[in-house]
This record gives C-alpha cells, structure tokens and sequence, in this order.
C-alpha cells in the first residue's frame, strides 16, 4: 500500500463561493424549476395525443403541473448543489473517483455545499433536521392552542387539520433519519475503524434530498393543505386540494433520502470494518444502526411506491385508490402499513441503540447480554414486517386475521424487552454517574415503558376497538416515539455533541433542559390516555365542552415543552457561540474509539486505520485498554 | 484553519484496504436490489390485491388488451440485453461492444413501451388492470432508463480506459470491473422483473 496525501483544498474569496455549488445556487435553480415544471404541466394537458391520461385534470387544479414543479424544482436544486457534475463525468467515460470535492474550499462554505466529508454531513443533518423539528413543534403549539376550547376559535377545521397533518408528517419523516443521519454519519465511521461512509456522494445526496422534502411539504399552505392526517388515507387523500400533492412529494422525497441513507449505513458496516472490528465486537450502537438500516433500505420504497401509485391516480387518472374504477382504498391501507409499522421501529431502534451504548459509559460495567441486546435488534426489525394489519383491525378486515396480527404484534414485545433486561442488567450494580446524558436514557426506560404498555391495549383486537383512533393512541405513540426517540436524541446530543462541535454544554442548563422536558412531557402526555378513554377522537377539531378542562391542563403542559426547548437552545447558543469552552478529548472517560480522538476530530480521522483486539466495553476491568489500540490521530 | 490545511498536506495518511470499494460496490448494488425489489413488488401486490378484491367486477372496463406483439418485442429487447451485458462483463475486451449492444436494447424496450402506451386502445381509468398496467409500466421504464444511464457509464469508462492510459491508471482494473459486475446484476434483476410483468399482463391478462 502506497501512503495517500489528502488532497490540498484551494480558498476561493467569499463571492466566488458564493456564485459557485452551493445551496444559494440550489435555491436559484428550484425556483426556475418550479416555475418551468409548473408551466410544463399546463401544456400537457392540452395535448391531444394524452388525452386519455389527463381527461380529469382542470384548469381549476392542475395536479400534473403541480407535481413536474415539484419534480423540476428539486432536481434545480440539486443541479444547483453540484449533484450532477460527477453523474456527467461518468457518462463522459472518467473512472469512479471519491477525491473529487464539487465543493472547492473550506470553513463554514462546506456547511452550504455538497461535501463528502461525513462530519460535515452529520452536523447538516443535526442543523437541518432541528430546524424543521422545531417547526412540527410549533404546529404543535398551534394544535394545542386551538384545543383550548371545545369549539372551533382560532384556525377552521381545514385548517386545523392541516396542522395536524404537517404536524404528523414533519416529525415521522424527518425522524426517521433523525440518528441515522447526524449519529450514524459522524460516529459509525469512527467506531468501526473507516475514515468515510461507503457512498459519501450519496450520503450527501441523502441530507439535501431531506431538506427539499422538508421545504415541499411546507408549500402545502399555498395550495389548500391536506386533511388527511401523516398516514395519507385514502380516498380522502384523492378529494383532496393540490395541497395533498405536497404530501406525496414529500414523503416520496424522504422515502428515497430513507432507502439510500439506510443502505449507505448497511454497506458501510458490512464492508468497511477496520482489521480486528468482527461482528461479535461492533458496538452496540452500530448493531442498532445496522438493524435500522436495513428496515430503511426495504421499508422505505413500499412507501414510495404506495405514494407513486397515489400521484398517478392524481396526474394521469388510474384507479389504484378509486373503489368506482376497480381500484380499493384498503390497497393504500396495506401498502402504507407495510411501510408504516417498520417505521415505527426505524425510529425506535437507534433509540436502542443510543441508550444501551451509553450504559456501560454511565454505569463503568460491561454491556450485559450484548447477544441478547443483538438478537433483539434484529428480532425487532425482522416481526416488524409482520404486524402492520393491527392497524387495520376496525376497517374491516377479515376477523380470521385478527388472531395472527394481534399475536404477531405482541410477540415483537419479547425482543423489546431484551433491550429493557440488557439495560437493567448493566446498571445493576454499576457505579451510575447520573450526567446528563445518562438521566436521557433513565428517562427514555420510564417513558418507552409506558409506551409499550399502553401499546399491548392497541395490539389486542378486543380493546383497539375502543381505543383506536383516539386520543390513547395518540398518547401511545407519542410515549413511544416523542418519549422514546426524542429522549435518546436528546441523551446522543448531550453524549456527542462536545465531542462533534468542540465545545463543552453548560451542565446547569442541560439539567434545567432534562428536569423541565421529563416533567412536562409526562404531565402532557398522560392526560391524553384518559382523554382517550372519556372519548375523545384524534384529528377533530372539536370536543364535549366537559373534557375542557384536561385539555387546557394539556395545552399548558404543552407549552411548558416550548419553554423547555428553549432553554435547549439557550444552552446551545451560550456554549457554541457566546461562551465557546473546548471540550476535552475524552470527557465520559469512554472507551470507544471516537473518544480516543483529539478534539475536534481531524478531517481524516485516523492517521493510521485502527487495530481493534478487543470487546467494545471493557470497563470495570482493571488497566482495561480502549478498543481502539492503534490509529489515533496525530 | 489555513494552518490546519497545510499541516494535512503533509501528513501521510494510511490508505484504506484496496478491496474495501469493491466489496462495497458488491454488497451496495445487492443492497440497493433488495430496496427496488420491494418496490416493485408493490405492483405485483396491487395486481392480485385489486384482482382478488374486484368487489364491482371492474377489474377490467371493455376491452383492455394490450398489443401482445409490442409486448414480446419489447420482452425480447431485455432478454437480449441482458445477455449481451453479462457477455461484457464476462469478457473484458469486449466491453464496449457487447455493452453497447445491451445499451441500445434497452433504449430500444423503453422506445417500444412509450409506443406500446400511444397505442393502447384504453385508458388508465378502464378498471384495476388497466391501472395495475399503466402504473407497473411508468415504473418499469423509469427503471429501464436509469439502467440505460448505468450500461452507458460502464461503457463509456471501458471505451476511455481503451484509449487512455492515464484513465487506466487512475483506478484499478477490479474497481472497474467490480462496477460493471454490478450494473449487470441489477440490470438482470429489472430483466427479471420485466419477465414478471409480461407474464402478469400479457400471459396471463
């Protein structure tokens, strides 16, 4: 093997950069997409040879036109990016490169680009994805607002529905890569001994891709919005305004972003292993990563599918979802699900992943039952494809399928309560350092219990006919997803975050941040059960005028989550950029590998590839040396 | 930073294993199958989903039948394409020949199809089969094109690599061929597909 220099990066002057790839470029360019796209679609329809494939569309609301906007926008966008300079190259006949930078320079200009370099990546993630986290959580703040009363008071029901659909739609997309994208991209790499993802451009590619997605599901106000909620039914979907086709370009949009970030993930780890990094000493987070990866990389394009099949019923007038026309509606319900309840776990597995990784940290023990917390990864991921009709069972299904659903779905519970067995059983008797991060994942065991708890009273055809459809299952969900996901981002920002920006957090404020969001999330979510149970419907505007009072309780918890979150954000900007204290190399006095790094990890990570000889977490032994032996940076 | 910049220059860095791109151009197209292979199974689900349910017996609305001619021809370009890359890549020194061949094959099926949609005789609107054919197609063909674009780059680098000694040297010959390896695998699995589906809306209507 030959040494390699890193390439020298030349600093253009500021307005070069500028007129340069970049993503003022990338807007430029969607805009002018949009508008040939939106132009576009009013001249097909006036085409007589495709006739049969636009007799239903109007001047009144132009689908076609709507969707090739969309279409020629993005792809503006990520011409605009630089993501198809290399595409040509290849057609021209140059070998694959992965040298190549399309974005020239460096500093913060890279932030703004396409770039190859996974830390990079990872940071546009955590930016990009917290931006429009935090705009579902305004949604939130205005769903609660207008639940303030009984009665229709601030926003009319379209409207308020809207809310609720952008609401849904935001977080379920954008956290599906909410590990995967900023976690897995900057960690996975370090941990498994590698220097880059597997497909870097792709990587890239994934990021911006979510970002268009995330703008194109916003433009839903300015054409009607969509009543249908984040699951897209159908056949309300098809009577929906123009403002549903936002729906359908964004969820096509993260679906594809899901599939190549998850296949990136599973490529990497499968064949980029440093020389001693077997299966049996990946880091319990990489297995998570792993299992998630795959659920993306197979899930995601049945959404897309299902989604592709929504958009021609709208553009070129086939039938798939139109009961009328040969088509049934209950296709949408299947094939949403299939994707859907995988979903659900694509969300929770890094949670896994994060939690049972910072055990050994926060407890200075081994992982126990490191091959139980495996197998119940996998097993999660493998039963998910297995359970989606429980969503299904008060649609009319056939009964004789409710027995195998319901069983299905309460088996996935056992490879769940591995996770739960294997995190008990590292603290067990473990030296607990109460940090932040680690009160994260204490917080994320009570919540995700009552989540799975609660969810037996949905897995069961009996009682989900009582509770689907309600508020139970509203706060089941939440318990699951905000109570578990959110925790575990929040205990990986606290864990990391030092490590990826440099800069320390300050600890009274996380704490504040901890104490105010376990407190506030729980006396939110909680009442929602019991309002379940008093008969309150999800996604209906009004409500008996005797449940005004749990609901304010509600909306005032609510709020209180904002005012938490802000001081998240205090926190941030006080430590990244007021204040700027540098984070010690190693500040958990972990062993894993990214913490054998100086601070701030250097571009190329490791001078020398790491040896690795041996398990992932030996604490508690004494002298016990860190996983990584060999290739620190300089 | 400028600092930082330059002292990178002068570090040498340890390259990664030779063999780690090419196992992850093997496993990534296998991945990457797996992920179109569930999506294009959607199509074959919502055939016999629609066909099975077809409550109004509105599985097809009048005559429905697409041209089976156009059909077998269009059958028949895959198949051949299909052979025509794996000879490339079974046989380096003729890359850009056999490649070629593959490519202008599967040009040729996508042309036949969007002919095959002009001449229908029926409407996306004539009932589930016709939906199930008009939106498995679109599907099918987008797939096709996007094959055409791989087959072209393979090609296109086999031809300049025949021309060019420094393109040679640039990268290895198994990355290379690794990558063609790959865009064979997948094109044969869409060639799989395209058997499929003529099997389900031509064979057996």
């Amino acid at each position: 093997m030959t040494a390699l220099a890193l390439p020298a990066r030349t600093r253009q002057p500021a307005w070069r950069q500028l007129l340069g790839f970049n993503v003022l470029t990338g807007i430029v360019l969607a805009i002018i997409g949009w508008l040939i796209g939106y132009w576009l679609g009013g001249r097909f329809v006036n085409i007589p040879s495709l006739q049969y494939y636009t007799v239903g569309t109007g001047p009144g609301q132009n689908d076609i036109s709507v969707f090739l906007g969309y279409l020629l926008g993005v792809i503006g966008f990520l011409a605009g990016l630089g993501f198809f300079n290399y595409p040509i190259k290849r057609m021209l006949g140059h070998p694959p490169s992965l040298a190549e930078h399309e974005s020239a320079g460096e500093g913060w200009i890279r932030y703004f680009t396409l770039c190859t370099e996974h830390k990079v990546v990872a940071m546009q993630y955590l930016v990009g994805i917290g931006v429009f986290f935090f705009i579902g959580g305004i949604n939130a703040m205005l769903i609660r607002t207008e639940l303030l009363q009984p009665n229709v008071h601030v926003f009319g029901a379209n409207q308020y529905l809207t809310l609720v659909g952008m609401h849904g739609s935001m977080m379920m997309g954008m956290m599906t890569s909410g590990v995967l994208g900023p976690f897995a991209n900057w960690v996975v790499p370090l941990m498994i001994g590698s220097r880059r993802m597997a497909f870097p451009r792709i990587e890239s590619f994934t990021f911006w891709l979510l970002m268009a997605a995330g703008v194109v599901l916003m433009t839903t106000v300015f054409f009607g919005g969509f009543q249908t909620g984040w699951t897209g039914y159908e056949p309300l979907g098809d009577q929906g305004t123009a403002g549903f086709d936002a729906y359908i370009a964004f969820f096509t949009l993260v679906g594809i972003s899901m599939c190549l970030l998850g296949l990136n993930v599973v490529v990497t780890i499968a064949t980029m292993r440093a020389p001693g990094m077997t299966w049996s000493r990946l880091p319990i987070f990489v297995w998570a990563c792993f299992a998630t990866g795959v659920l993306m990389m197979l899930a995601a394009p049945m959404l897309a599918a299902a989604l592709l099949l929504a958009a021609l019923d709208r553009t070129v007038q086939t039938a798939f979802y139109i009961p009328g026309n040969g088509g049934s509606s209950y296709l949408w319900e299947n094939l949403f699900w299939v994707f859907g309840h995988p979903e659900v776990y694509i969300v929770a597995l890094p949670g896994f992943g994060i939690v049972l990784e910072l055990a050994p940290v926060f407890c200075r023990k081994p992982l126990w039952g490191y091959r139980l917390a495996v197998a119940g990864m996998l097993g999660v991921g493998l039963f998910s494809f297995f359970v989606w009709q429980h969503h299904l069972f008060v649609s009319g299904m056939n009964a004789d399928l409710r027995p195998f659903f319901m069983l299905s779905t309460e088996l996935i519970s056992l490879p769940t309560g591995f996770i739960f067995v294997c995190m008990m059983g590292t603290m067990w008797r473990g030296r607990i350092n109460y940090a932040v991060p680690w009160l994260f994942c204490m917080a994320w065991a009570f919540n995700f219990l009552w989540g799975g708890i609660s969810g037996v009273f949905l897995s069961d055809a009996p009682s989900d006919v009582t509770t689907h459809g309600s508020f139970f299952s509203m706060a089941h969900f939440h318990y699951t997803i905000m109570g578990g996901l959110i925790f575990a981002v929040f205990a990986a920002i606290y864990y990391w975050g030092p490590k990826m920006t440099g800069f320390k957090f300050n600890e009274r404020l996380a704490k504040i941040h901890f104490w105010t969001l376990f407190v506030f999330f729980n006396t939110t979510f909680a009442p929602l059960f019991a309002l379940g149970f008093l008969g309150m419907p999800r996604r209906v505007v009004t409500y008996p005028a005797n449940l005004q009072g749990l609901n304010d309780w509600v909306s005032a918890s609510a709020y209180c989550i904002l005012g938490s979150m802000c001081v998240f954000l205090v926190n941030l900007i006080w430590s990244m950029v007021i204040k700027r204290e540098p984070a010690e190399d190693n500040p958990w006095n972990s062993k894993s590998p990214e913490f054998q790094l100086p601070t701030p990890v250097p571009d190329y990570d490791y001078e020398k590839l790491p040896v690795f000889d041996d398990d992932p977490y030996p604490y508690g032994v004494e002298v016990a040396p860190a996983a990584a032996t060999a290739g620190q940076g300089a | 930073m400028e600092g930082a910049a330059s002292a990178h220059r002068e570090l040498e860095i340890e390259p990664e294993p030779s063999h780690w791109q090419p196992r992850a151009t093997w496993a990534g197209v296998r991945g990457f199958t797996g992920g179109a292979a569930f999506f294009l199974v959607s199509f074959v689900f919502a055939y016999f989903y629609l066909k099975a349910q077809d409550p109004n017996s509105d599985w097809k609305i009048g005559k429905v039948q697409p041209g089976i001619g156009l059909g077998v021809a269009i059958l028949v370009s895959l198949l051949v394409s299909a052979a025509a890359l794996r000879i490339a890549v079974q046989r380096p020194e003729s890359t850009v020949r056999s490649g070629g061949v593959a490519l202008a094959l599967a040009f040729l099926a996508a042309v036949l199809q969007v002919i095959q949609w002009t001449t229908l005789g029926f409407g996306p609107a004539s009932g589930g089969y016709a939906s199930v054919y008009v939106g498995w197609t679109i599907a099918y063909t987008v797939f096709v094109l996007g094959c055409c674009y791989w087959i072209e780059t393979q090609v296109a680098t086999a031809w300049r690599r025949g021309r060019d000694a420094a393109a040679r040297a640039q990268v290895s010959d198994e990355l290379v061929h690794e990558g063609l390896k790959a865009c064979s695998f997948f094109w044969n699995f869409i060639v799989f597909n395209g058997l499929v589906l003529f099997v389900l809306l031509y064979a057996l209507r």
